[in-house]
C-alpha cells in the first residue's frame, strides 16, 4: 500500500484522539470511583442499580423511624413500669389497710398515699415524648386523661414504617391500657373513698381489681416490649441490608481503584509515547537532499 | 529526419518536461488540500512522418493530466461518509440529553421520586409534624422540578436539532446548486475526465452532501455527476431540486425535496447528518412523550389518593400536583400546587375528617403508591422511571457503538483513498528529478541540433 505523509499524520491524530478519549473515560472512573457514570455506560444494569439505590435510600428511613420508635417505646415501657410500681405499692397498702390492727386514722393516712400514687399513675398516663402523648392513640397532640380520669384520646394507635412490610406501634390507646378490664384511675378513686370512709370490706374487695389492673399494665408492657424488639430487629435488618446493598452496588458499579490506576498509567504511558512519535514524525524528506 | 525536425522534437521534450514539473508542483502544493487528488502527466508519442522508407518519430507531447482515483472506492466512501455522519450526529445529539437522565445520584428521575416516598415514609413516624410535612412538600417540589427540568432539556434539544436541520438544509441547497454549476462547467470543458481542479471541487462537495444528507452519486460517462438524495435526483446538469424543512400537524419536522412544482416528503429516507438529526429528534420526542405520560400518571395518582384523605384541619384533600388535563405537556408543566407549597398542612395524611394528629391512614395509602404495580405497563412508578432512563441509556450506547463502528469503517476507506489519491512528497521529489533530467536532456538535444546547424551555415559561408 502506498503511504503518504498526510495519511501518516492523520493516523497519528486519530490515535492521539482515541487515546485521549479513553484516558478521559478512565480518569472519570478514577475521580468518581464508578464504572457507571451515565445511563449509556451500562444500560442493562440500570434497572438493578435503580432498585438498589431505591432500597438503600429506604433503609435510611427505616433506621431513622425505628430509632425514633425505640426511643418512644422505651419511654412507654418506663412509664408503664412507673404505673406498675405505683399499683404494687397500692396493693401493699390495701393489704395493710385490710387488717383489723389499722385504725381509721391510719387508713386516712394510707388514703393520702394512695391519692398521691393515683397522681403518679395519672402523670404516667399523660406522659409525653417530645410533646407526643404516648397513651393518646393517634390523638397524640393533647393530654388523653383529665383529672377525673376521663379518656379524650383516640382508640386508633399510630404506627411507623420500619421495614418494607414492617410497622411498629409508636403510641398506645390509653383507654385500653388504663380502662381495659378495670378503670385504674376510677378504681383508685373508689379506694381512696373507701379508705377515708373506713370501709374495710370495700378496701379488701379492691384487691381483685388491683390484681387485674396489674395484669392489664403488665400485658401492655409486654406489648411494648414486643414492639421494641420488632423495632430493634428492623434497625439491625436495615443496617445489615444497607451494608449488603452497598457491597452489591459496589460489585455492580464501583471501579476497582487498583485496576483503574493501572489502566490510567498504561493509557498515560501510551499517550506520552504517541506524543513522542508525533513530535519525531518530521522524518527526513527527499526534498531535503536535492 | 532534418535538423529542424530534431529542433522541434527537442522543443516538445522541453514542453513535456516542463508540464511534468508543473504537475509535480501542483501535487506538492495540493498535498494538504482537502479533497485534492494526486495528478500524473499523461504523455503520448506523436504520429511518425514517413520519409521514403523511414517512419520518422516527431517526439512526445503532454496528452493530459490523469487524477489517481478509484471510482468504486469513491462510491463506497460516499456511502460510508453518509452512514458515519448519520450515526455520529445521532450519537452526539442523544449524548447531549443523556445527562438529564442521570441515574447515579439524587438528581435523576427515579431518585427524586424515591425521595418523595422516603419523605412520606419518614412522616409515618409523626404525620402531624410540620417539619415532616414540609420535607414531603420539599421532596415533591424537587421531584416536579426534576421532571420539568428533563422535559425542558428535551424540548431545548429538540428545538436545537430543528434549528440545526434548517441550517444544514441551507448548506445542502448551496452545495447542490454548486454541484449543478460544476456539472455544467465540466460538461462544457468537453473532456470526459474534466478539468482536475473542478473535479476535485465537485468531489469535495459530493463528500459534503454525502455527509450532510447521505447523498449518493452516479457518475455518467460524460463526466456528469448525478446526485441522489433519498433515492430522488437532487442535482444534475446545471439544475438542482432544493430541500426544504416544514412541520407536520404534530409539530414534527418534515424534510421535503422540490418536485414538479411541489414537494415530496423524504423525512423517513434522508440520511447523513440530516437523517441523524431527524432520528435524534424523533427519539427525543418519544422520550418526551414517555416523560409526559409518567408525569401525568404519577401526579394524577397522588392527586387522586390525596383527595381521599383529610388534611390537618379536617378538610378533604386537594390536588398535590398541577398536572393539567391530559398527558400532553404534563412533564414540562409539572409543579406542586401553589396552595400545598405555601401550606404543608394541606397534605391529606388523615383517613378521617376528625383529623386526629397522628392519623396517618391516608399517608400510608399515599406511601403504598410506591408499590402500586398497576400504575404503568412497566409496573410501579419507579420501574417506569427506570425504564425511561434505561431506554435512553440503551439508545445512547447503541448510537455510540454504531458511530464508532461507522467511524472505523470510514477511517479504513479514507486510508485506502489516501493511499490511492494522496500525495507522497518523496514520490513527487523523484518525479521532479526525473523531469529535471528530462528537461536538461531535451535542452541538450536542442543545443546539439543548434550546433550542427551552425556548422552547416559556416560551411555555406
Amino acid at each position: 500500500m502506498r503511504v503518504t505523509q498526510a495519511g501518516l499524520w492523520e493516523m497519528v491524530r486519530q490515535n492521539l484522539s482515541t487515546n485521549a478519549s479513553r484516558t478521559r473515560e478512565v480518569e472519570e472512573q478514577a475521580v468518581t470511583g464508578l464504572l457507571v457514570n451515565r445511563p449509556s455506560d451500562a444500560p442493562a444494569l440500570l434497572a438493578q442499580v435503580d432498585r438498589l439505590n431505591a432500597t438503600t435510600l429506604d433503609q435510611d428511613v427505616y433506621q431513622q423511624n425505628a430509632s425514633q420508635a425505640v426511643a418512644q417505646l422505651n419511654q412507654m415501657d418506663s412509664e408503664l413500669g412507673r404505673v406498675h410500681d405505683a399499683l404494687t405499692r397500692v396493693r401493699e397498702l390495701v393489704v395493710q389497710a385490710s387488717g383489723d390492727v389499722v385504725s381509721a386514722e391510719q387508713r386516712g393516712y394510707i388514703a393520702l398515699e394512695v391519692e398521691s400514687l393515683r397522681t403518679t399513675v395519672l402523670q404516667a398516663a399523660n406522659s409525653n415524648f417530645a410533646g407526643r402523648y404516648l397513651f393518646a392513640g393517634t390523638a397524640w397532640d393533647t393530654a388523653p386523661f383529665d383529672d377525673a380520669g376521663t379518656y379524650a384520646g383516640s382508640t386508633d394507635e399510630p404506627r411507623s414504617r420500619v421495614g418494607a412490610d414492617t410497622w411498629v406501634t409508636t403510641g398506645l390507646d390509653g383507654s385500653s391500657v388504663f380502662q381495659g378490664d378495670v378503670d385504674v384511675l376510677g378504681m383508685l378513686d373508689g379506694l381512696v373513698t373507701a379508705l377515708n370512709a373506713d370501709d374495710t370490706a370495700s378496701v379488701e374487695a379492691s384487691l381483685t381489681d388491683l390484681d387485674t389492673s396489674l395484669d392489664q399494665v403488665m400485658q401492655s408492657r409486654a406489648g411494648v416490649g414486643t414492639e421494641t424488639n420488632v423495632a430493634d430487629d428492623a434497625t439491625e435488618l436495615a443496617a445489615a441490608l444497607q451494608s449488603e446493598l452497598g457491597t452489591r452496588m459496589d460489585d455492580l458499579v464501583a471501579a476497582d481503584p487498583a485496576e483503574t490506576y493501572m489502566k490510567l498509567s498504561e493509557l498515560r504511558q501510551a499517550y506520552s509515547t504517541a506524543l513522542q512519535v508525533a513530535a519525531s514524525g518530521k522524518s527526513q524528506n527527499l526534498f531535503d537532499l536535492i | 529526419m532534418s535538423l529542424f525536425g530534431a529542433l522541434s522534437v527537442g522543443a516538445r521534450g522541453l514542453a513535456v518536461a516542463s508540464a511534468g514539473i508543473d504537475v509535480t508542483s501542483q501535487n506538492v502544493t495540493g498535498a494538504r488540500t482537502p479533497g485534492f487528488t494526486r495528478r500524473s502527466l499523461r504523455t503520448q508519442q506523436m504520429a511518425p512522418v514517413q520519409q521514403g522508407a523511414l517512419f520518422v518519430g516527431q517526439g512526445a507531447y503532454a496528452a493530459g493530466v490523469t487524477r489517481a482515483t478509484d471510482r468504486l472506492l469513491g462510491v463506497r466512501l460516499v456511502d460510508a461518509t453518509g452512514a458515519e455522519s448519520a450515526s455520529s450526529t445521532l450519537s452526539r445529539q442523544l449524548s447531549g440529553v443523556e445527562g438529564y437522565f442521570d441515574a447515579t445520584n439524587t438528581t435523576g428521575l427515579g431518585e427524586s421520586l424515591d425521595l418523595v416516598f422516603d419523605a412520606l415514609g419518614s412522616a409515618t413516624a409523626d404525620p402531624s409534624d410540620a417539619s415532616q410535612r414540609q420535607a414531603v412538600v420539599h421532596a415533591m417540589t424537587s421531584f416536579a422540578s426534576t421532571v420539568a427540568r428533563i422535559a425542558d432539556g428535551l424540548q431545548d434539544a429538540m428545538t436545537g436539532a430543528e434549528e440545526e436541520l434548517g441550517a444544514s438544509l441551507d448548506a445542502v441547497n448551496d452545495a447542490l446548486a454548486e454541484v449543478a454549476e460544476l456539472n455544467a462547467a465540466i460538461g462544457h470543458s468537453g473532456a470526459a475526465s474534466g478539468p482536475a481542479d473542478l473535479l476535485d471541487r465537485r468531489d469535495q462537495l459530493l463528500g459534503e452532501l454525502a455527509s450532510s444528507v447521505g447523498a449518493t452519486v452516479e457518475l455518467k460517462a460524460d463526466g456528469q455527476a448525478v446526485v441522489y438524495v433519498a433515492g430522488h435526483v437532487a442535482a444534475g446538469l446545471g439544475d438542482y431540486r432544493p430541500l426544504s424543512l416544514s412541520e407536520n400537524a404534530a409539530g414534527e419536522p418534515v424534510v421535503s425535496i422540490g418536485m414538479d412544482g411541489g414537494t415530496f416528503d423524504i423525512t423517513g429516507e434522508v440520511g447523513g447528518a440530516v437523517g441523524g438529526l431527524v432520528a435524534a429528534r424523533s427519539r427525543m420526542s418519544g422520550w418526551a412523550d414517555d416523560l409526559d405520560e409518567f408525569a401525568f400518571t404519577v401526579g394524577s395518582a397522588f392527586n387522586t389518593q390525596n383527595a381521599l384523605g383529610f388534611d390537618a384541619s379536617g378538610a378533604a384533600g386537594s390536588d398535590l400536583f398541577d398536572v393539567g388535563a391530559s398527558a400532553s405537556g404534563a412533564a414540562a408543566g409539572l409543579t406542586v400546587s401553589a396552595a400545598v407549597q405555601d401550606d404543608a398542612s394541606l397534605l391529606a395524611f388523615a383517613g378521617a375528617a376528625t383529623a386526629r394528629a397522628g392519623d396517618g391512614v391516608n399517608l400510608e395509602a399515599l406511601l403504598a403508591l410506591e408499590d402500586d404495580a398497576t400504575l404503568f405497563a412497566d409496573g410501579t412508578a419507579r420501574a417506569a422511571a427506570s425504564a425511561i432512563v434505561a431506554d435512553v441509556g440503551t439508545a445512547v450506547a447503541a448510537a455510540d457503538s454504531d458511530s464508532e463502528a461507522q467511524a472505523a469503517l470510514l477511517s479504513d476507506l479514507e486510508t485506502l483513498r489516501e493511499s490511492i489519491s494522496g500525495v507522497n512528497t518523496d514520490e513527487e521529489a523523484t518525479h521532479l528529478l526525473e523531469y529535471q533530467a528530462a528537461y536538461r536532456a531535451s535542452a541538450k538535444v536542442l543545443s546539439a541540433a543548434d550546433e550542427l546547424l551552425r556548422t552547416l551555415l559556416q560551411l555555406g559561408g
